[in-house]
């Protein structure tokens, strides 16, 4: 301690003046308001080597498309526009106005950040490429210089996603002045929740279909009751009805001057054959809305596997605890799991993981989204868990035959097509006393709510809830080999805003009332959700799946977007 | 005596090798030939089920690669030929096979598919097709299905087939695998498997019965979790309610109940285990 004092003592005080004091030093926004200072005392100086809740630079995956080239704009070398521009982290090597004529200097990242940042050269009005091999003269150092920095992906299994770059200094002969390091980390790509608000919604349309019109129709009566813009999906070119399948939106950003530079990010999804996820790089990927494609080189994965790699396997669970931006919510097991390189990519964004896996293997499509889903709530917490239930179904059926034995008689599923006990595909309906009667298909309903009862358990277990922040909704499920929604799955629903939109049940209809569309509408109203019933029997629920599978939303960046507090 | 046997079923072995896709049960000679007999009546008097089963589309990519799940499937389909389709399965998946080039998943998709639907069928004249299955299959999940059809079954031949295999390896080698099985033992399938599979079939057999065997596996630290498993549907209250056996389901109660708790504290069963079990006998 005393000796640096004797040194400053030697280079401020005796002889020199401050200006000769060499100034190698980098500056990054490292404290969060957009705006870089480069003064020694600058909080962008001093916690320039930080990473914390309060302190450190952030820089974005620059996946987004601004010259709408069709290209992710981390593809090429190039600045494209001011719109570009704004997507890169300002990085500034302070002026230092007496430097040595013949001083040179670089700028480099460490070895493990380098395949996957880029870093530009602000000339006046024009960016340039910058090789960090390359070096700086001494006009740049007493000049000083602004440096912009993107990275070509987000954090990954490979990649922590910290960048430090190392600043040496040298004199004419080469001989070392100086280094200076700064970090910076690149912002995580962030899922949302049902809870945040709706910015678009999206469903595959095939026009004239008999089936998809009425579907299309009540998915666009929904949106706009709630004022979201619709996106049609062409059919015809992007022939697959599985819009949630094909893409999950998130969003990513860093701290700007007006709080938050922030793009969409769509993830496709990974079977390469899966053409009709082409859309997302054909439709959405644009300006402030990136595009990412994370799967297994070759990808070789059957069915089984291959259908957890749709993304009604893929939730968030909104904020709670530890986790005020959600939870990464997949249905997994080590058997059956979801591709590793998604997987782990995911994990790889740290903030909201890691990934909380839930048993959804003994389902026949295996999607989590076929037994839960998150609505918001006039509650504390502000939402509540919604969970397929077939004891609820059941119930519901007995408690009809109770007050009226002559209900036995009611059919479920009087209007469409069912298969009925005995698996033929028909007209009519099928019985109350049928279906209570059938050993098998109770059986069945059993044990899958003893499987529900288990993913209850452990979302109870890791979110804190009460009994009473989870709401059952009636589902009756059917094993073929792995249980399927034998009843309509009203849990799997779209939901916008406080507006919940499940599959029409086509449940027991007494005194002119389904009862289990009653059911769930009573639920929903108890905490202030509305309901927006969506017909999707024959071209959804006969194939497998409901309105949430049929359908997709981007989300608005959350107004508390400062991710960058939550510190894993 | 038992040379004989061998040498009988190793020339039906033959005879049906190489296996066709669908095709996973080789019979001995006279089931074998009774089933021919069989299909052909079946053929004559309800042909129209034989060209449904051959026309299957759940195994086609352009039909199942449009449903959520991408997989091929056929069970609903199969269901929906009721009684008409089992002889036409029952061709495919011991005599026949499919015609048509499969791949992996597809094939596998079929044979389970079938041996689901013909379980569900309850019929009898299965039984040979679905234990020769069981004893064959290279597929856990195949021998799965195949145990599971046989347990539908229900009857104290098949409790006492499947308790046998379900048993540890040594045992059941010794007292039940034919010789046929053993030859054709394309079986890279460990016992361990096909004890599983076993097991699973118990569990399809709602009876007081199958369900003393699931008790006794309960004790054994190696398979308790999949004997537990299938307990739940054997006890399964809302099973015994819908059936109007009340009384049944609650023997079954009471006998497995007192098994899981002391498996469970003996940690064989993990609790979320045995609540899952002990649920399943009261709601």
């Amino acid at each position: 301690m005393r000796r640096l004092f004797f040194l400053s003592a030697l280079v401020l005080g005796c002889g020199s003046s401050a200006e000769d004091v060499p100034v190698i030093r980098l500056a990054v926004d490292a404290d969060r308001d957009g705006v870089i200072h480069t003064e020694a005392n600058a909080p962008d100086v001093v916690h320039r080597a930080e990473w914390s809740a309060q302190f450190g630079a952030v820089f974005l995956a620059n996946v987004d498309d601004d010259d709408a080239d069709g290209k992710v704009d981390a593809t090429d070398a190039v600045v494209n526009g001011d719109a570009d521009a704004l997507d890169l982290a300002r990085v500034q090597l302070a002026a230092w106005k007496n430097a040595p004529t013949g001083a040179t200097a670089t700028v480099t990242p460490d070895q493990a950040a380098a395949p996957f940042v880029r870093l530009f050269r602000h000339d006046g009005s024009a960016w340039t490429a910058w090789d960090p091999t390359a070096a700086f003269t001494d006009a740049d150092l007493r000049a000083g210089v602004e440096l912009g920095v993107e990275a070509n992906d987000f954090a990954n299994p490979t990649w922590s996603g910290a960048l430090t770059l190392h600043y040496a200094v040298a004199d004419r002969d080469g001989k070392p002045l100086g280094t200076d390091d700064a970090a910076l980390h690149v912002a995580p790509l962030l899922l949302q929740s049902n809870l945040g608000t709706v910015d678009r919604a999206y469903v595959t349309a095939f026009q004239g279909d008999p089936d998809s019109d009425p579907f299309v129709a009540d998915v666009l009566a929904d949106a706009t009751g709630d004022s979201v813009p619709l996106v049609e999906i062409d059919g015809n070119q992007y022939p697959d009805q599985w819009t949630q399948d094909l893409f999950e939106v998130g969003w990513t950003g860093m701290p700007s001057a007006a709080g938050v530079q922030s793009m969409y990010v769509v993830i496709r999804t990974p079977p390469p054959d899966r053409t009709a996820a082409d859309y997302t790089q054909e439709g959405m990927l644009a300006a402030d809305f990136g595009w990412v494609w994370k799967r297994s080189q070759p990808y070789n994965r059957n069915g089984d596997e291959g259908s957890l790699d749709s993304f009604g396997d893929l939730d968030a669970i909104p904020p709670y605890g530890a986790y005020p931006f959600g939870r990464v919510l997949i249905g997994s097991t080590p058997l059956r799991h979801m591709d590793d390189a998604l997987r782990d990519f995911l994990n790889a964004q740290v903030v909201q993981g890691p990934n909380f896996y839930v048993d959804t293997a003994w389902l026949f499509v295996g999607h989590v989204d076929e037994i839960v889903s998150f609505v918001k709530a006039n509650t504390p917490r502000g939402w509540k868990l919604v969970m397929a239930s077939p004891a609820r179904a059941r119930k519901i059926l007995q408690d009809l035959v109770t007050a009226d034995p002559a209900n036995a008689n009611v059919k479920l599923f009087a209007d469409v097509l069912q298969y009925d006990a005995r698996g033929q595909l028909v007209g009519g309906g099928v019985a109350i006393s049928t279906i209570l009667g059938d050993a098998t298909l109770m059986a069945d309903n059993q044990v899958a709510q003893t499987k529900i009862d288990g993913v209850r358990a452990a979302l109870k277990a890791e979110i804190g809830l009460a009994d009473d922040e989870i709401l059952d909704v009636p589902v009756l499920f059917e094993d073929i080999g792995g249980d399927l929604a034998y009843s309509a799955g009203v849990v799997n629903l779209l939901h916008m805003d406080g507006r919940a939109g499940p599959p029409r049940a086509h449940g027991p209809v007494v005194a002119g009332k389904d009862a289990f569309e009653d059911d769930f509408e009573k639920t929903m109203t108890a905490i202030g959700v509305t309901t927006a019933w969506v017909e999707d029997w024959n071209l959804y629920h006969l194939e497998e799946g409901e309105v949430h599978c049929g359908t997709n939303v981007t989300r608005k960046v959350p107004a508390n977007f400062r991710w960058w507090e939550v510190t894993r | 005596m038992r040379a004989l046997a061998v040498m009988m079923l190793l020339g039906d072995v033959a005879a049906a090798t190489p296996a066709r896709p669908g095709v996973v049960a080789a019979l001995g000679s006279a089931e074998r030939t009774q089933l021919a007999a069989d299909v052909a009546r079946a053929r004559r008097e309800s042909p129209a089920a034989f060209v449904r089963v051959r026309a299957l589309s759940g195994v086609r990519r352009e039909v199942y690669g449009k449903t959520r799940a991408r997989r091929p499937e056929v069970v609903r389909e199969l269901r929906a030929l009721g009684a008409d389709g089992l002889m036409p399965m029952l061709e495919v998946l011991a005599l026949d096979g499919w015609r048509d080039a499969l791949g992996d998943e597809e094939r596998r998709a079929l044979e389970s598919g079938m041996l689901r639907a013909v379980g569900l069928l309850g019929d009898r004249r299965a039984a040979p097709v679905l234990r020769a299955a069981v004893e064959q299959a290279a597929e856990e999940g195949v021998a799965t299905e195949a145990a599971i059809a046989l347990g539908r079954l229900c009857s104290p031949d098949e409790v006492a087939f499947l308790g046998a295999r379900a048993q540890a390896a040594a045992s059941s080698s010794q007292s039940v695998q034919s010789p046929s099985a053993q030859s054709q033992s394309q079986s890279s399938l460990a016992d361990a498997a096909r004890r599983r599979a076993a097991i699973a079939g118990l569990g399809a057999c709602r009876s007081l019965a199958s369900a003393q065997r699931l008790a006794t596996l309960v004790d054994d630290a190696a398979v308790a979790p999949d004997a537990a498993a299938a307990l739940t549907a054997v006890g399964s209250s809302w099973a015994w309610q819908a059936a109007g056996d009340i009384e049944t389901g609650r023997q079954i109660r009471a006998l497995a109940a007192p098994v899981v708790t002391r498996a469970q504290a003996a940690h064989k069963l993990t609790d979320a285990q045995a609540a899952a079990v002990l649920r399943s006998f009261e709601r």
